[in-house]
């Protein structure tokens, strides 16, 4: 096989795949930074719902339920990382790094505790991984932020949360009580993003395996101008890369193979490019990192 | 017991570290009045008003609104007693529409919620034609001046069906014109049953409106008058604690004066307009600068500072210096010395020493510096030396430049700026939140470099400060010069009228 | 040293969560030190990598200075070590003192180009430092992948890693202080990194390029009218950061290994930030935490060995709640309560009353 068809049903439907963990990620990151929160521990939840959502799935033998659960790790352990954030101002990208770090030290720590395993999950069986209806829900997410951002009263004081806080509090709505929830919702939904890396991708946790993703998530919304639909289009097109790049490994065009690892690196390079402003200046909301 | 009390102060007092803010205040607010707070810079007069709207909790005493006692730890608690509070610094989200910023508000607060509710935009629109405030719904506010941005905040209060209005220094910002627009206003806020709180330092709106003055001075309540009692030269007597001269400076003019700063026809552009400047500011001679707030005046400070990173055409000459011989530095190669227009941001590092600060702009000057390192050993002799001159309080060069209250802040700079006997001051805005021992510092010191026959180029946004130092005033408008005025035809209401753009 | 306590707060969470699941906190330390002073040869693994993070640590710490939070150190380190190797590869016949120089100026201009680019970027296109470094990271881990696995790959071994580089380029040869510690991988470098510390110190406390490079950190708009121009110190501050990072890599290639292996480093770019924050950017602060954090890390993969529930990447939990008790030291210093310290802080006004 030396062509490749990119515009085949079955690459298409690899792209919706690969996008579904950075669909669910970066409007989680939408909703964080949004509300004036910087978000770099999207990697770190994503870790907590790849992790707890193979393990429940693996205890209750249901994935659906090990899917739900994962919104539901993500949600409580967000509110440690609101509590040093909203509550201590501690500096949220120290906050972030710090996040990412528990996680890649808690959950191998965990896999020993609970599998006495160097750090996966023990598989569920191919008959239970979750399908294309993860990737529906994705979708569905991004129209309901859409919607809740731009049409209702909760979404305008995310809104406000993020450019004007003192605004927020004169109006008598407390700018801490949204960024709490904007970060629960947050860690919640970056979960869902890890649960269906465990779940829908794969089927079981293994080290690691958000791979940089939650990171690349953040440069689709940034790229996205923190909008939820263009934030879901950066999302496919990072998802492309990763599709061509599985596509592409070993197989050559014109008689050449290209290195594995520049096709790994493109959404990387892109990023950069892009954010050097190449592609327009972003948005970012007024008081996003400011305290 | 008096039915007509709104609000009532009982011993209040608040405490900032060992400094006492406010203490011992007692005094009440009568409904439906229009109650005015006045006292100087540090008087205390805003933190009794945030201890009010919930800002910061008091330490000491009893508030009462109505017959409830109030402790509120937010100024979310004191909304729900109807009290709002139109800040100095306007609460909107600039990146957001005015509708947008309106809607904001709602009494209910339901989350989930459509926000664009038709009855409710209907209603705020009645709001603002029953109050008679023209303002571009779709507008982002950013592009809205102030005075539109100031009737968006007072909607937004109103909106909330609020009693009790709390105005912080609203005029501080607003043309004359906008002025008396907004005086008007607090008499029909009145008129609709309204009690309105008006914090301010300017004796001629209190007079028009008032009908209570309560004076702050020290922290300290000097009494609640009405505002029958009292004329303008009593109150400011009160608030500063003797009388006060209104006398200007005698007026001496140095005859063979060399020029040291030459704007000839100069044009250049930023971001918002063109400006035009033709000037000479001279040896010995204090010219001041007028002009509304936001029409470019301020820019002539970078623009003096290092010309070359503006593209202008014309001339400009800097102590003899063509402006294109000026190396990378611009004009600060030269003695020139700038207190600049925004202390914090342009001046200072805040959370550095105040030694250290002493060095900012002048870090590799020959009398601290050797071979690309500091002596800061040096710099600390020097720092006290200037201290003990200046008086500054507290007499330590080592705390953060920010723990120094604004007045000893200024001072600080202005001792950094002197210090090496600059032959050009640019003093912007030199007594802005500074207390009122300072500004006669500060008065005093640019007044005896003069003297010594410097030139000082005064930019202010107070005109009674530029009326009571300059030896000429020029009025910006839109970035250009629009009118001179002489010391021996100074005209307050003529300089009023060429800030404006109003024909004489 | 006011951010020690929220170090010790870290270890204590750290240490109940042991507890929790079913160790003995008291076991616990004991293992570490015996695993990190035990013998010469720990002792020497210590130091091996607190050099590493002395260099990390001072690397993000100089960022920080100036304002920015440099998370690419590891990218930067990365990237110098195999910049190095294929150029000691490139040479193989290069003699003792040049190669030595050219492949330590390599190190360095490797470092500070991966330094300079987001500097530049953040200076000339507003590019979002901490967005750039962390792509400049993945990036520069996918060259050295390639690098390895097409061209450099070692015939003798199964693992991901280079040949070894010509003694030439190496410094075993006449490596003192390595002789102290036989077998151990400590190095003259570690001399190298106290030495860079004390220089880095003096940069900061006494020159004026450091006092200009604080100037900007603190306030970009005072500093650029005081004619200290934010952008060239952006550029300058993320350049001289990379160099420093570079510094992690000399010690594991020139000064031990000879070698790139994928995975040298045990993410010692991130661990310079929490190190760069418990000392709280001081650069001798920098020496005293990067020994406690190399003995935490150097501990934590005997941990793994000696205890039934803790793995390896514990030493990661202990980093992460310590960087939480010093934000929430932070916190505390901020807000000033509770803990006082004499004669400091004690007559802040807060900001806007008039």
């Amino acid at each position: 096989m030396s062509e490749i068809d990119i515009l085949s049903l079955s690459f298409i439907l690899s792209v919706l795949r690969v996008s579904t963990p950075l669909i669910f990620a970066a409007q989680a990151g939408l909703l964080s930074e949004k509300s004036g929160v910087v978000q770099i521990a999207l990697e770190g939840f994503m870790l907590v719902g790849a992790f707890s959502a193979a393990v429940f799935a693996h205890y209750t033998k249901s994935s659906h339920l090990g899917f739900l659960m994962a919104f539901g790790c993500g949600a409580v352990f967000s509110l440690l990382f609101s509590l040093l954030v909203v509550r201590f101002k501690t500096d949220a990208i120290v906050a972030g790094t710090g996040f990412n770090f528990l996680m890649a030290g808690l959950i191998p720590f965990l896999t020993k505790f609970l599998f006495n395993s160097t750090g996966s999950t023990p598989s569920i069986p191919v008959e239970q991984r979750l399908s294309f209806e993860v990737t529906v829900f994705a979708i569905l997410v991004v129209f309901a932020i859409y919607a809740m951002m731009t049409k209702t009263r909760w979404g305008y004081w995310i809104q406000f949360a993020g450019e004007y806080p003192d605004g927020l509090t004169a109006c008598g709505v407390s700018v801490n009580k949204v960024r709490w929830v904007s970060i629960l919702l947050c860690g919640g939904i970056a979960a869902l993003g890890g649960a269906s890396l465990s779940l829908f991708l794969s089927s079981a946790y293994s080290p690691l395996m958000t791979g940089g993703r939650g990171f690349i998530a953040l440069s689709a919304l940034i790229l996205g101008k923190w909008k939820p639909v263009p934030t879901l289009i950066g999302c496919l097109v990072f998802g492309t890369f990763e599709a061509l790049q599985i596509r592409l490994q070993g197989v050559p065009i014109n008689g050449v193979v290209i290195p594995v690892q520049w096709i790994q690196i493109l959404p990387y390079v892109l990023t950069i490019i892009l954010l050097a402003g190449f592609f327009g200046r972003s948005q970012a909301p007024a008081y996003l990192g400011k305290r | 017991m008096n039915t007509n009390i709104e609000i009532e102060f009982s011993n209040v007092g608040k405490r900032f570290g060992s400094l006492w803010a406010n203490r011992d205040i007692s005094f009440s607010i009568q409904k439906n009045t229009i109650h005015a707070i006045i006292g100087e810079n540090g008087a205390g007069k805003s933190t009794i008003m945030k201890i009010l709207f919930g800002i910061y909790p008091a330490d000491a005493g009893i508030v009462k609104v109505g017959d409830t006692e109030v402790n509120f730890q937010s100024p979310i608690d004191a909304m729900k007693y109807k009290i709002g509070m139109v800040h100095q610094h306007f609460m909107l989200s600039p990146a957001h529409t005015a509708l947008e910023n309106v809607l904001l508000v709602d009494p209910e607060q339901k989350p989930f919620e459509f926000y664009f509710k038709k009855e409710k935009i209907e209603k705020i629109k009645a709001t603002a034609q029953l109050y008679k405030f023209d303002i571009p719904w779709d507008t982002p506010v950013k592009n809205l001046g102030v005075g539109v941005q100031q009737k968006i905040e007072i909607l937004k209060l109103l909106c909330l069906d609020n009693q009790i209005l709390i105005f912080d220094e609203p005029t501080a910002v607003l043309t004359p014109h906008e002025i008396d627009e907004l005086l008007n206003q607090l008499l029909e806020l009145k008129k609709q049953g309204k009690t309105v709180i008006l914090i301010t330092h300017k004796l001629k709106e209190v007079k028009r409106v008032a009908d209570m003055i309560t004076i702050f001075r020290k922290g300290q309540l000097v009494g609640s008058y009405p505002s029958s009692q009292l004329d303008e030269k009593e109150m400011a007597a009160k608030m500063v604690g003797k009388a006060v001269s209104f006398e200007k400076r005698a007026f001496e003019r140095f005859p063979d004066a060399q020029t040291v700063i030459t704007l000839d026809h100069v044009q250049f552009k930023d971001e918002t307009r063109t400006f035009n400047l033709h000037l000479a500011l001279q040896r010995g001679e204090i010219l001041g600068i007028a002009g509304i707030e936001g029409h470019g005046q301020e820019k002539l400070i970078p623009f003096l500072l290092n010309p070359k990173s503006f593209k202008y055409s014309g001339q400009v000459l800097i102590l003899g210096r063509s402006a294109d011989s000026l190396g990378n530095r611009g004009a600060r190669e030269l003695s020139v010395g700038v207190f600049p227009e925004d202390r914090l941001r342009l001046g200072v590092l805040p959370e550095l020493k105040a030694f250290q600060n002493f060095v900012l702009g002048y870090q590799r000057k020959s009398h601290w510096f050797k071979k690309g390192f500091i002596d800061w050993s040096k710099v600390k002799t020097l720092t006290q030396n200037m201290f003990d001159k200046f008086k500054v309080e507290p007499n330590n060069i080592d705390l953060t430049f920010q723990s120094f209250s604004g007045g000893n802040q200024q001072k600080i700079v202005v001792a950094r700026e002197l210090f090496h006997n600059p032959d050009i001051i640019i003093a912007a805005h030199p007594t802005r939140g500074v207390d009122i021992g300072a500004i006669e510092l500060i008065h005093e010191q640019l007044i005896q470099a003069q003297e010594k026959g410097k030139a000082v180029l005064l930019i202010s946004s107070e005109l009674d400060e530029l009326l009571k130092l300059s030896d000429r005033i020029l009025v910006i408008r839109n970035g250009k010069i629009t009118s001179e005025h002489g010391r021996a035809d100074f005209c307050e209401k003529a300089i009023g009228r060429s800030m404006l753009g109003v024909a004489p | 040293m006011k951010s020690f306590l929220g170090f010790l707060f870290g270890l204590f969470c750290a240490l109940m969560i042991v507890f929790i699941a079913g160790e003995n906190p008291l076991t616990i330390l004991s293992i570490l030190i015996k695993s990190s002073f035990g013998s010469k040869y720990d002792f020497g693994l210590t130091l091996f990598y607190m050099t590493s993070l002395i260099f990390t640590g001072l690397s993000v710490s100089v960022a920080f200075k100036s304002g920015l939070f440099n998370i690419g150190a590891e990218g930067q380190l990365n990237f110098s070590a195999i910049a190095m190797v294929s150029f000691a590869m490139a040479y193989p016949q290069l003699g003792m003192p040049s190669s030595l120089l050219a492949i330590l100026f390599i190190g360095v201009l490797a470092g500070a180009t991966w330094g300079a680019l987001p500097g530049l970027l953040k200076a000339y296109r507003g590019s979002h430092e901490v967005i750039v470094t962390m792509m400049l990271n993945f990036i520069s881990a996918g060259i050295s992948s390639y690098l390895i696995s097409q061209y450099l790959q070692n015939p003798d071994s199964q693992n991901p890693e280079s040949a070894v580089i010509a003694e030439s380029f190496r410094t075993n040869s006449f490596d003192f202080l390595n002789q102290f510690f036989p077998e151990s991988p400590v190095n003259l470098f570690f001399l190298v990194s106290i030495a860079t510390a004390i220089a880095i110190h003096f940069f900061f406390s006494r020159s004026a390029v450091g006092y200009e490079m604080i100037a900007v950190g603190e306030n970009p708009s005072a500093a650029e009218r005081a004619n200290i121009s934010s952008k060239k110190f952006v550029v300058l501050s993320l350049t001289l950061s990379g160099i420093l990072a570079s510094g992690a890599a000399m010690n594991e290639v020139i000064g031990y290994s000879g070698q790139y292996k994928i995975g040298f480093s045990p993410e010692f770019g991130f661990m310079g930030i929490a190190v760069a924050l418990m000392s709280n950017n001081s650069p001798l602060g920098i020496i005293a935490n990067a020994f406690i954090m190399s003995v935490f890390h150097k501990g934590a993969s005997d941990l793994d060995i000696e205890t039934e529930t803790i793995t390896k990447d514990f030493s990661k939990v202990i980093q992460a709640l310590v960087l939480f008790g010093v934000g929430l030291q932070y916190y505390i210093n901020k807000s000033g309560f509770k803990i006082n310290f004499p004669g400091r802080n004690s007559k802040k006004k807060p900001k806007g009353n008039s």
